[in-house]
């Protein structure tokens, strides 16, 4: 059973990062971590809610696997630390604000992202289950 | 980006994925924990490979978008935290977030200087 989990995790994390690779050389913008994280956040937050009675490797594949795969952390901490004092304004008085900035928008974009997501998940599963 | 590369990104990736499902399995009851970990060692390593200079650009790629990418998760750490927020668990939330940024940051800036000092741009 587990076998059939890691499995399913190889694929739908292979296919989720190819996915934001793909959109990363398309739209090679800095929000576009931030709509990737925060639509990857939302998306878990449903399939939690509402696969909930679904097979053991279809929510590891399409959780930890597709959605994992697609959102990143890593990017988020190193453009965190690397986004220093070049944008003017009062990052000249704080080099780090930019970075921070980036971090807490990221955070509160995807908090409210999987909140919604969980609320229209289990809405979902309730109305199938009615 | 050639389709090979594609192809080495996307399987890194699954890799970095498998891996966090497996140290996910490890911590059992734990799961808040094992996402912890992961997105640390992840930002460690992709600062370490960001700044380490003879690295080729096509292995960067794989390494830091593909590997790390897969490794790290923002999806299941923003989940985690408000399902914990919603358990009334505000401390622990509070904590996982604290814990997660702050020690994001931190190992993501002692891997830059890791990579950058290894070969530092002069020797080159």
């Amino acid at each position: 059973m587990l076998l059939r989990s890691v499995l399913a995790v190889l694929v739908g994390g292979a296919l989720g990062t190819a996915a934001r690779a793909l959109l990363q050389e398309a739209i090679p913008e800095w929000w576009l971590l931030l709509a990737v994280n925060a639509l990857g956040s939302a998306l878990l937050g449903v399939s939690v809610a509402a696969l909930a009675d679904a097979p053991a490797w279809v929510r590891h594949g399409i959780g930890a696997g597709v959605l994992g795969g697609f959102t990143a952390f890593s990017a988020v901490a190193v453009a965190s630390v690397t986004a220093a004092a070049s944008t003017g304004g009062f990052a000249t008085i704080i080099p780090a604000l930019p970075g921070i900035l980036l971090a807490l928008g990221m955070l509160a974009l995807c908090l409210l992202a999987a909140w919604g997501g969980l609320a229209l998940g289990h809405r979902l599963a309730r109305g199938r289950a009615a | 980006m050639s389709a090979l590369e594609l192809l080495g990104i996307a399987i890194a990736g699954g890799l970095g994925a498998t891996v966090r499902f497996l140290v996910g399995v490890l911590a059992g009851e734990r799961p808040v924990r094992a996402t912890v970990a992961v997105n640390l060692a992840a930002s460690l390593i992709a600062g370490f490979c960001a700044s380490l200079l003879p690295l080729d650009e096509t292995w960067r790629a794989i390494l830091v978008t593909g590997f790390c990418g897969g490794l790290s998760t923002y999806s299941a750490f923003a989940t985690q935290a408000v399902q914990q927020l919603e358990r009334r668990r505000a401390g622990h939330a509070f904590a996982t977030i604290a814990v997660t940024l702050v020690g994001g940051a931190l190992a993501a800036a002692v891997g830059l200087l890791l990579g950058a000092m290894l070969v530092p741009a002069v020797a080159i």
